[in-house]
C-alpha cells in the first residue's frame, strides 16, 4: 500500500505542476487513501518475527547447555524474568511512538516465543510429561490474547500456526479429532484479519483453516473419501469468496489470495479425479463411513454452493461489461463440486464412468478460460486455461490414448490450440489496449 | 488507557499460565506424599531440552484382573465394537490405587475410573486398550537429566547383561497428580542367558541361567530355596491378544508345599557379587500348558505366543524373621526380560 501511495504522491505533484489538477484537488485525492497506522510493512513484520523466532530458539539452546547446573528457582527466575523483560521492553517501545512500533511488536513476539519456551522448560524442571498438544493450545491462546490486545499481525500469525499444530497433534498423534478447531481458528482470527485488513494474515489463515479442517477429520478411521471431497468443496468456496471480495468494498485486496488458494484446492483434487482408479476409489463411500467427516463435507458443500449463489446475484446485478465480462466458464467450478457430491452419495460402479465427467469438466473449464482470456486480453485465465489443457492431455497420454496415432493426433490438436490461443490473445490484448486508450 | 490495560492483561495471562504450571507442581513436591515406583527405562534425547530418560513403570501396563468398578464394563463395551471403538477411551482419566510392596516401592493394587476412598493413588490417562491390558500414562514418563547423564543412566540400567531397575521418587498430590523428585537404583539386578539350539529351521530352548547382582554399596542377602523354589515362571504379561498370558500357564510345580526356611537358604552377596541359577526346561518342574491341553516342556515349544519371564520371589518378610540375616534380605520381586523360543525380548 505504501508503494502505491508513494507513486500517487509523485504523480499528484507532476499533475499539479502540469496544471492538470489544482492543489486542492490533489489534496482531496491524497486524502482518499489514508495510511493505516496499524498496518505495518510486511517486510518489518516478517523480519522482526523471523528474527524473534530464531532468537528465541537460540536462547533455548544456550540455557539448555547450562541448564542442569542452575538451581530450580534460578531456572524459574530466568524463565519469568526473560518473559517479563521481553514483554516489558516490547510494550514500552510499542506505546512510545509510531516510529518504534515495529520494534515493539517484534519484542512482544519474542516474549510470546519465550512464553512457549517457558511452557516446555517448566515441564522439564518438574519432569512433566502430560498431554503435549495442550502446550500448543495454551501457547496459542497466549499469542491470541496479545494479537487482539495490541493489535498485532505477527502475534496472530504465531497463534494461527500454533492452533494448526495443536489440531494436527490431536488428530494425527492421538486420533482425537477436534471438529471445532477450524471454527475456533476462524472465530478468533478472521475478525482480526478483517479489522486490520491484513493480507499477510489472510495468506496464513486460509491454509491454516484448510489444514485444521483436514486434521479435524483424520482422527476418524476410514474417513478419507469425505476429507478429499471436503478439500474440493473448500476450493470451490474460496473461489467464490475471492470473486465476491473482488467486487465488494469490505476487503477487495483479499481477492487474489483467496483466488490463489481456491484454485489450488479446487484444481488439484479435480485433476486427481480425472484418473479413473482414483475417481472410483475416492467417490465411493465405504460402508460404515463415520458421520462427522460426512457432516463436515456436507456443510462445506452447502457453504460453497451458497457462496456461488451470492456471487451469481452479485454478477447479475453488476451486468456484463466489456471491462468486466461475465466468467460463465467459472460456473463449471460449483458444478464440479455438485457432480462429485452426486457421485459420492450414489456410488459409481465403473472407473471411467466416475472419471469421465471430471475430464470433460476440466476440459471445458480450460477451453472456457482460454476463450475468455483471449476475448478480453486477460493474461491469467489465458495461461491457467492453457496449463490445464496441457496437463489434461499429459494425464490422458498414458491411460486413454493407447495408440501412437491417437496420441499424435491429440498432441497436434493441443499444440494447434495453444498456437491459436497465442494469436487470439495478442489480438484481444490489442483490442483492449485500443479500448482503454479511447476511454 | 483501556488499550494499555488490555495489553497488560494479555501479558499477565501468559505469566499466570506458567505460574500455575510451576506452582501446582511445586506445591505437590513440598506437601505431597512421597512414594517410590519401580521403572523399566527405555532411551533417548530431546533436541531442545537436553537429555531425558523415557520411563515405563510396572504400573504402566495393568492386567484385566486389576480392573475395578465401571472400568471393566466400559472396556468390554469398547472391545465389542472392535478397534474402531478404542479411540473414545483414549485420554480417559483413571485412578490407580497403590499398596506398599516389600521392597520399599509401591505396587499396583487396582485401577478404577473413580477416585479410591482410601490410600495413596495416582491419576493417569488411558493410552491404549489392547486385549487384556490397559496401558496408562501418569505424566511421569520423562526424567530430564544433565546433558550426557541420560546415556549414563541407560548404561546403569544394564550391567554386563544384568538389568538393574531404576526406582523413581515421586511426590503425589491430593488429587493423584504426581511429580518426579529423584531416583535411585534398585539394590538388586537380574539377568538371563538362554541356552538354545537351532534345529530344523527353528530355535529350541534347553536351559536358562538366571543371575542376581548386588547392585548396591552394601551387603545384601537373597534367599536360594532348594529346588529353585525362589524362582517362578510367569507368562510374559497379560497378553495383547485376549486371554491372560496368551493362554499359557506354568503347571510344573503344582501345589507342593515349600520346604522349611533355614539359614542355609540365605546367601549374602557383597557389593558387585552375583549369584546364578541354572534352569533346565526338560525338568517337569518347568512344564507349561494351555487350558485343556497336555503339559509341555519349553524345550518342545516353538510358538511365538509362548513367552515367559523367570521371576525371583523370596519368601515374605514375616516368614524370614527367625533367620540370622533377616535384616539384610531384600524382599521384593524381580523379573527377567521376557523370553521364548525366539530368544530374549
Amino acid at each position: 500500500m505504501r508503494k502505491h501511495v508513494a507513486w500517487l504522491e509523485t504523480q499528484l505533484r507532476e499533475w499539479v505542476r502540469d496544471e492538470i489538477i489544482t492543489e486542492g484537488q490533489a489534496r482531496n485525492l491524497r486524502s482518499r487513501y489514508p495510511e493505516n497506522a496499524a498496518a505495518l510493512p510486511w517486510t518489518l513484520i516478517l523480519f522482526s518475527s523471523l528474527g524473534a523466532v530464531i532468537f528465541g530458539l537460540g536462547v533455548i539452546l544456550l540455557f539448555a547447555y547450562n541448564w542442569h547446573a542452575i538451581p530450580k528457582f534460578g531456572k524459574l527466575a530466568i524463565v519469568f524474568g526473560a518473559l517479563a523483560a521481553a514483554h516489558g521492553a516490547g510494550l514500552w517501545f510499542h506505546q512510545r511512538s509510531t516510529r518504534f512500533r515495529g520494534l515493539g511488536e517484534g519484542l512482544t513476539v519474542l516474549g510470546t516465543m519465550l512464553y512457549g519456551a517457558g511452557i516446555w522448560l517448566v515441564a522439564q524442571i518438574y519432569h512433566i510429561q502430560e498431554h503435549y498438544p495442550n502446550a500448543f493450545l495454551f501457547w496459542a491462546l497466549g499469542a491470541l490474547a496479545l494479537a487482539w490486545a495490541l493489535p498485532s499481525v505477527a502475534q496472530a500469525l504465531v497463534a494461527a500456526v500454533l492452533l494448526t499444530v495443536w489440531s494436527g497433534c490431536e488428530g494425527l498423534g492421538f486420533r482425537s479429532p477436534l471438529p471445532l478447531a477450524p471454527v475456533l481458528l476462524l472465530a478468533t482470527l478472521a475478525p482480526l484479519m478483517l479489522r486490520l485488513r491484513s493480507r499477510v494474515l489472510l495468506a496464513v489463515l486460509v491454509p491454516a483453516t484448510v489444514l485444521t479442517c483436514i486434521f479435524s477429520q483424520t482422527g476418524y478411521p476410514g474417513g478419507g473419501e469425505a476429507v478429499f471431497g471436503l478439500v474440493l468443496n473448500l476450493g470451490v468456496l474460496l473461489l467464490a469468496l475471492g470473486r465476491v471480495a473482488a467486487a465488494g468494498k469490505l476487503f477487495p485486496e483479499a481477492a487474489s489470495i483467496l483466488g490463489l488458494y481456491g484454485w489450488l484446492a479446487f484444481l488439484i483434487p479435480t485433476y486427481v479425479l480425472t484418473f479413473p482408479n482414483a475417481a472410483e476409489d475416492l467417490l465411493n463411500l465405504r460402508e460404515g463411513h463415520p458421520f462427522a467427516p460426512l457432516a463436515y463435507w456436507l456443510v462445506s458443500l452447502l457453504l460453497a454452493l451458497g457462496a456461488w449463489v451470492v456471487r451469481g446475484h452479485q454478477a447479475l446485478a453488476a451486468g456484463d461489461t466489456p471491462e468486466s465480462p461475465r466468467a460463465h466458464d467459472l460456473l463449471l467450478v460449483p458444478l464440479t463440486a455438485l457432480l462429485a457430491a452426486v457421485w459420492l452419495l450414489t456410488g459409481v460402479a465403473d472407473d471411467w464412468l466416475a472419471a469421465a465427467p471430471f475430464n470433460l469438466a476440466l476440459l471445458a473449464l480450460a477451453l472456457g478460460m482460454m476463450a475468455r482470456g483471449c476475448r478480453g486480453g486477460a493474461l491469467r485465465p489465458t495461461v491457467i486455461g492453457c496449463l490445464l489443457l496441457v496437463a489434461l492431455a499429459a494425464a490422458r497420454y498414458a491411460d486413454l490414448f493407447h495408440s501412437l496415432l491417437a496420441r499424435g493426433l491429440v498432441f497436434l490438436l493441443v499444440g494447434a490450440t495453444v498456437i491459436a490461443e497465442g494469436v487470439l490473445y495478442a489480438r484481444g490484448r490489442r483490442r483492449r489496449g485500443a479500448a482503454e486508450g479511447l476511454t | 488507557m483501556k488499550k494499555s490495560w488490555l495489553i497488560v492483561a494479555a501479558v499477565i495471562l501468559q505469566v499466570a499460565v506458567l505460574a500455575y504450571m510451576a506452582g501446582e507442581r511445586e506445591l505437590i513436591v513440598r506437601t505431597g506424599e512421597t512414594v517410590w515406583l519401580r521403572t523399566a527405562p527405555v532411551d533417548p534425547q530431546d533436541l531442545f531440552r537436553g537429555d531425558y530418560v523415557r520411563l515405563s513403570y510396572d504400573l504402566s501396563t495393568i492386567p484385566r484382573s486389576a480392573w475395578r468398578g465401571q472400568l471393566a464394563q466400559r472396556v468390554e463395551a469398547v472391545e465389542r465394537k472392535g478397534w474402531r471403538g478404542r479411540a473414545p477411551l483414549q485420554e480417559e482419566p483413571v485412578y490407580v490405587a497403590l499398596k506398599q510392596g516389600e521392597s520399599g516401592t509401591m505396587e499396583l493394587d487396582f485401577v478404577a475410573d473413580e477416585r479410591p476412598a482410601h490410600g495413596p493413588f495416582l491419576r493417569g490417562r488411558i493410552e491404549s486398550v489392547w486385549g487384556s491390558a490397559l496401558r496408562v500414562r501418569y505424566g511421569l514418563e520423562a526424567y530430564f537429566v544433565e546433558q550426557g547423564k541420560g546415556l549414563e543412566l541407560e548404561r546403569g540400567r544394564s550391567r554386563d547383561g544384568i538389568q538393574v531397575p531404576l526406582e523413581m521418587e515421586v511426590a503425589v498430590g491430593r488429587h493423584g497428580t504426581a511429580v518426579l523428585r529423584g531416583h535411585r537404583w534398585c539394590p538388586l539386578g537380574i539377568g538371563i542367558d538362554l541356552q538354545q539350539e537351532r534345529k530344523d529351521n527353528a530355535n529350541w530352548l534347553h536351559a536358562a541361567t538366571v543371575t542376581l547382582l548386588n547392585a548396591s554399596a552394601q551387603p545384601l542377602a537373597i534367599v536360594d530355596l532348594p529346588g529353585l523354589r525362589s524362582l517362578t515362571l510367569d507368562p510374559a504379561g497379560e497378553g495383547w491378544w485376549g486371554s491372560p498370558g496368551n493362554g499359557w500357564r506354568w503347571v510344573g510345580r503344582g501345589s507342593e508345599p515349600p520346604p522349611p526356611l533355614t539359614d542355609a537358604a540365605v546367601k549374602v552377596l557383597q557389593p558387585g557379587e552375583k549369584h546364578a541359577w541354572r534352569v533346565e526346561f526338560k525338568d517337569a518342574a518347568w512344564f507349561v500348558a494351555k487350558p485343556g491341553e497336555a503339559h509341555r516342556s519349553l524345550e518342545q515349544l516353538n510358538e511365538w505366543s509362548a513367552r515367559f519371564r523367570l521371576v525371583y520371589r523370596p519368601p515374605p518378610a514375616a516368614a524370614c524373621q527367625h533367620l540370622r540375616e533377616a535384616e539384610r534380605i531384600w524382599h521384593g520381586t524381580l523379573a527377567t526380560r521376557a523370553f521364548g523360543a525366539g530368544g530374549i525380548d
